[in-house]
């Protein structure tokens, strides 16, 4: 007897059941990592022992994923993956004959078997990423109370990761929709997934090869939270930012993800999540519902005929095609431009014809190759022919892009009528914090000398030809804002030296380059309310937390201003320098500023006259300073880590971490103002002046820092290698100077004797009137730039009392060794 | 009912059917026949929804079908390539078809279980062929559909599974009002089924009859010759097949046999014997289309 036919209509229902029961598994770990990421630590620090002690003194207003635990990169990668997985779940019945005919010919249609999926996922990533998530706000708001900062938190971090996982999810679903089977899935979706980054890529190597320099015409959408937009594993945060700098103390929203913030904190950037750091996700969320959109106009046309194939989809075969074509493009691109830049004698130097014919060919052959792999079908591969030749178009429409800056647009300046101010960013010869941090906002210049500069050196920039050399020598940047309030942001790479020290001497010159001088050497106090805080020790740290302005991001890393050293040019046989301590350090900055300021550029980076002696301005990195800690080297600030790792700090005093000190001033004798300060203070700037006994030289101008990297046993003195460089003799910033592990450090003198006693070393010694003539040749030894090609000898002097000291013989009076 | 009219389906450039039309009424069940490759399980798939028709459209009780999930509820099709996931059971894919068929009678599926002698808790990967085939047909009639689509469903089953089958299917139509289209190159399997059969023969349904009429349309004549006799002799006759070895002669004819046989005493035969078509004589005649002289191809 066959039963009554009965209405009740569950099919729909039933789908989404089985749909979401296929993708338990991934949901129910998904739930589980982030209870332990996020609810876990929050709740043992709530229930440890100095949570109570911490909560009153430091007014914590939340503590949200610990630094121990994850990063927030993983977890976005993660959850990118899980929405991946869900998708190759859900739809992998498409992929199979035998279940496209089952699933195919229920009653339901394809969209409905499409949303059904859609709504599985998204209600599974939901469910997995907003319970921990809310839980650890509402143990939040139990323990520290509520707060914006608190709320636009939990927001980010449940948005990220909801985003993160439906974006994975509406990738591969729509792959699937468009896929053979589950090996053209899983290849098209990984390939698209990491085609920005090779798109990306080849467009540099494109551009560089093209136009020479590297240009980046305007501020990344997610750069805020170091993420990067056209990357769907790391849109919302960046890795290496968060992952390699996690303990330390930035503006960056992100940090706070890491730990905790106080109410002590003023920073307004930390108060609440704005639209920039939300854009890249509500971007992604709108990509996501884009490629939903698209998946189901696929899942409705697809052809189920061609399942359980490989390369019948035209549009994976031409995803597939592309991704080919973008890394032999790639690959052969980085491999021509190495040869094209390095190899002067090589016929394809500067051969741009010839370097783009070599691309195109070879990456056009490759392609044509992977496709007749993969089709086995010669007919099959020649109806290809219009995806490369697609792609042939878009990397030529790529080279004139770059090749033309934009069809010229992004090489062209208003007239200078409409300059309001300007300011252009280079960095210092000496390596130190100028970088990026010139052309800030604080430091515009209305100046119509400063203007008129700009304006010419971006001709001039335009105009330059660089000689592409295998390593960088540093950015130009530009910020010139028009009276109508529009900016215009430029930076363009230099890769010759000759051409960025000329660029060096016109920025020097500049009202604002000296206003960015006194900044840093005598205001040190922020311009404005908010652009400083005065932290629990009573420091005043300048900070920035405009990070759409992408050459303000290193100015949040100047801090505390500490002990200022004058330091003599000789060194006695104790195990530690002559360092007199500056107590005045505002009176020596400001005499230090005036010197400067008077100096042409030669003066004060190119000086070879031999200087009375040199400073030390310790101008410490801020890193979440909690303590202010000393030991015999110093002080030093313990380093971010969340306030009950008491036991850590102990660990790290004992081992000595020395912060960063980055200035060091050479005093040479036309810096009257210093020279006049030091003397009021009972200071004497002068080098050594005891009887010489002897010279030793080395017949070789090799680098003598790789000559005295020895011990006299032969072994290498590996991680003292830079911090010893014998041509940073003056520079107190690198003398004791100890890696983190390695508290046994020895001093310089015994460096020296060691390295000088190496029986591998050919010394020569001298001593009377032949020595003092040497040592009367010799200046100290400045690098004006780094990777300066050393040409003359380094020369040990030893002293009757047996004090040592080092000086350096140019090139120009080697002959006294004669 | 299932309409189909004028369906075409490509893949590519290829035609792999084209232009074909008929009617499956209720209770009733059409034989769908067709030598390897010609579109059968093609045109299943276009009616069941799974592929899109490229020209026509499939219609169920008036409706379309590729896009309508209501009528489609009441449509179930057993491909010739079985599937089943990994670990399933008999029971385990009752319970998957019960949520996608709403009519899914549970009690159906365990007395076609005990009729079969299948065990529902056992493995299906560890089924025979026929008894994977056995699972199949069981969940398809439990699943209770109107429409019922069958390809090379009686593959693999042996003559007692087949009769079991063959009288499940009748009862089943009788008792449900249910329309089956029922693919096979083998004739003799549908020729005590269908009331119903068409034969796809270059891509396009060559013959769509009932059952009943085949032996009246056609009709096959032996003669016997007091001579030799020629192809020649037969000019004047408008015949479907004709076979001459010396003084027999066998000629086929489509139509009515009283005229044909009034036309062939005219050639004086001496003798004149008339037979009835098998099924299988009908579409040999139909389908031979290209007449291979296989003593040749060893030589």
């Amino acid at each position: 007897m066959i039963s009554p036919r009965y209405s009740n209509d569950r099919v729909d229902a039933n789908d989404l059941k089985r749909s979401f029961i296929s993708i338990l598994p991934y949901s129910v770990i998904a739930f589980l990592a982030l209870v332990m990421f996020h609810v876990q630590p929050v709740l043992s620090y709530v229930f440890s022992e100095s949570f109570k002690i911490e909560k009153m003194q430091k007014n914590v207003l939340f503590y949200f994923l610990n630094s121990n635990s994850i990063f927030p990169s993983f977890i976005q990668i993660g959850m990118v993956l899980c929405g991946m997985l869900m998708a190759f779940t859900l739809f992998q019945f498409l992929l199979k004959k035998k279940s496209v005919n089952v699933y195919l010919s229920f009653g339901m249609t394809r969209s409905k078997l499409y949303i059904n999926r859609l709504f599985a996922a998204v209600l599974s990533l939901f469910v997995a990423t907003f319970i921990p998530t809310f839980l650890t706000f509402i143990i939040n708001l139990v323990s520290f109370g509520a707060s914006s900062a608190l709320t636009s938190l939990f927001c980010y971090m449940f948005l990220m990761e909801l985003v993160s996982g439906l974006a994975g999810f509406a990738l591969a679903s729509a792959v699937m929709t468009f896929s053979g089977c589950t090996v053209e899935a899983v290849i098209t979706t990984i390939g698209l997934s990491a085609l920005p980054t090779f798109i990306s890529g080849t467009i540099d190597i494109l551009s560089t090869i093209v136009r020479g320099y590297v240009y980046n015409a305007g501020a990344d959408i997610a750069r805020r939270t170091g993420g990067n937009l056209f990357n769907i594993w790391t849109f919302a945060v960046d890795t290496e930012k968060l992952n390699g700098k996690s303990t330390e103390f930035t503006p960056e929203k992100t940090f706070v993800l890491l730990g905790q913030l106080t109410k002590k904190s003023t920073f307004k950037a930390f108060q609440c999540i704005d639209m920039e750091v939300l854009a890249p996700i509500l971007i992604w969320l709108a990509i996501s519902i884009i490629l939903i959109a698209v998946g189901t106009v696929f899942m409705n046309k697809r052809k189920s005929e061609n399942s359980n194939s490989f390369g019948k989809f035209y549009l994976a075969s031409a995803a597939n095609g592309l991704l080919v074509y973008t890394i032999v493009l790639n690959v052969l691109a980085s491999a021509l431009n190495y040869a094209y830049a390095d190899n002067p004698r090589s016929p394809l130097h500067q051969n741009l014809t010839l370097i783009l014919l070599i691309v195109f060919g070879g990456t056009v052959l490759a392609f044509f190759i992977a496709e007749l792999i993969l089709r086995r079908n010669f007919k099959a591969t020649l109806k290809t022919l219009p995806v490369y030749a697609l792609a042939f178009a878009v990397t030529i429409f790529a080279f004139v892009y770059y090749g033309t800056s934009c069809f010229g647009a992004y090489n062209k300046l208003p007239d200078i009528s409409q300059i309001k101010s300007v300011s252009m960013d280079i960095k210092d010869n000496r390596g130190t914090k100028l970088q990026n941090t010139a052309i800030s906002s604080k430091f515009l210049s209305e100046n119509a000398e400063d203007i008129k500069t700009a304006y010419a050196m971006f001709d001039m920039v335009k105009a330059d030809k660089h000689y592409k050399g295998a390593e960088l020598e540093g950015k130009i940047g530009f910020k010139i804002v028009l009276k109508d309030g529009t900016e215009i942001n430029r930076i363009y790479a230099v890769y010759t030296s000759d051409i960025y020290n000329k660029y060096r001497r016109t920025v020097y010159d500049t009202q604002f380059f000296k206003d960015f001088l006194k900044q840093v050497l005598v205001e040190r106090k922020a311009t404005s309310e908010d652009d400083s805080y005065i932290d629990e020790n009573g420091y005043q740290t300048m900070v920035s937390y405009d990070k759409s302005e992408h050459f303000l991001q290193q100015n949040a890393e100047w801090y505390y201003v500490g002990p200022s050293y004058l330091v003599d040019n000789y060194y006695t046989n104790s195990a530690t320098a002559n360092l007199d301590l500056i107590e005045d350090v505002d009176g020596l900055k400001e005499a230090i500023y005036k010197d400067y300021i008077a100096m042409s550029y030669d003066d004060a980076y190119t000086n070879t006259r031999i200087p009375v002696g040199a400073i030390s301005l310790d101008i410490e990195q801020a890193k979440n300073v909690n303590t202010k800690l000393t030991n015999k080297y110093g002080y030093y600030y313990e380093e971010g880590t969340h306030y009950s790792d008491l036991e850590a700090t102990q660990q790290r005093e004992d081992k000595c971490v020395k912060g960063s000190a980055v200035y060091s001033f050479y005093i040479y004798p036309n810096m009257t103002n210093t020279i006049k300060f030091l003397n009021d203070n009972g200071l004497t700037p002068l080098a050594y002046t005891g009887n010489i006994k002897e010279v030793y030289y080395t017949d070789t101008s090799y680098s003598v820092s790789r000559v005295l990297s020895h011990y006299a046993d032969g072994s290498k003195l590996d991680n003292r290698y830079e911090a010893f460089d014998f041509s940073q003799a003056l520079n107190i910033n690198n003398y004791g100077e100890v890696k983190e592990g390695s508290p046994d450090t020895i001093s310089y003198m015994d460096f020296v004797k060691n390295a000088y006693i190496n029986p591998g070393l050919t010394l020569k010694t001298v001593s009377g009137d032949k020595a003092k003539e040497i040592v009367s040749k010799a200046v100290p030894y400045y690098e004006p730039d780094h990777g300066t090609e050393i040409k003359g000898r380094y020369i040990m002097i030893v002293y009757d009392d047996n004090t040592i000291t080092s000086l350096y013989v140019p090139e120009g009076n080697i002959a006294v060794f004669v | 009912m299932i309409e189909i009219k004028n369906v075409t389906k490509k893949f590519d450039n290829f035609v792999a059917i084209e232009d074909i039309s008929f009617n499956v009424e209720p209770t009733s069940i059409y034989g769908l026949i067709g030598y390897n490759g010609a579109g059968k399980t093609t045109l299943l798939k276009t009616i069941a929804g799974i592929y899109r028709a490229d020209g026509g459209e499939v219609l169920l009780d008036g409706q379309r079908s590729f896009d309508n999930d209501d009528n489609r509820k009441d449509l179930f099709y057993i491909p010739d390539d079985l599937y089943f996931p990994l670990n399933s059971t008999p029971l385990s894919m009752a319970k998957f078809y019960a949520d996608y068929y709403p009519n899914f009678h549970m009690k159906t599926f365990e007395n076609l279980i005990e009729v079969f002698g299948l065990d529902k808790k056992k493995k299906i990967r560890g089924f025979s062929k026929g008894m994977q085939r056995q699972t199949e047909i069981i969940l398809g009639l439990a699943s209770n559909p109107k429409y019922l689509l069958l390809d090379e469903t009686f593959d693999g089953l042996d003559p007692q599974k087949k009769e079991i089958s063959k009288k499940l299917f009748l009862e089943y139509i009788a008792q449900s009002e249910a329309s089956i289209i029922i693919s096979s190159h083998n004739l003799t399997e549908l020729s005590n089924l269908c009331d119903h059969v068409g034969l796809i023969n270059g891509k396009k349904l060559t013959m769509d009859c009932c059952v009943d009429d085949i032996s009246q349309n056609y009709c096959k004549f032996r003669l016997i010759f007091d001579r030799d006799i020629k192809e020649a002799d037969f000019a004047d006759l408008k015949y479907m097949s004709l076979d001459i070895d010396s003084k027999i002669a066998t000629i086929i004819f489509e139509g009515n046999a009283k005229e044909q046989a009034e036309k062939l005493k005219a050639l004086n035969p001496i003798a004149i014997d008339e037979y009835k078509l098998t099924m299988e004589e009908v579409f040999l005649n139909e389908m031979e289309d290209k007449k291979y002289d296989i003593t040749k191809i060893f030589e």
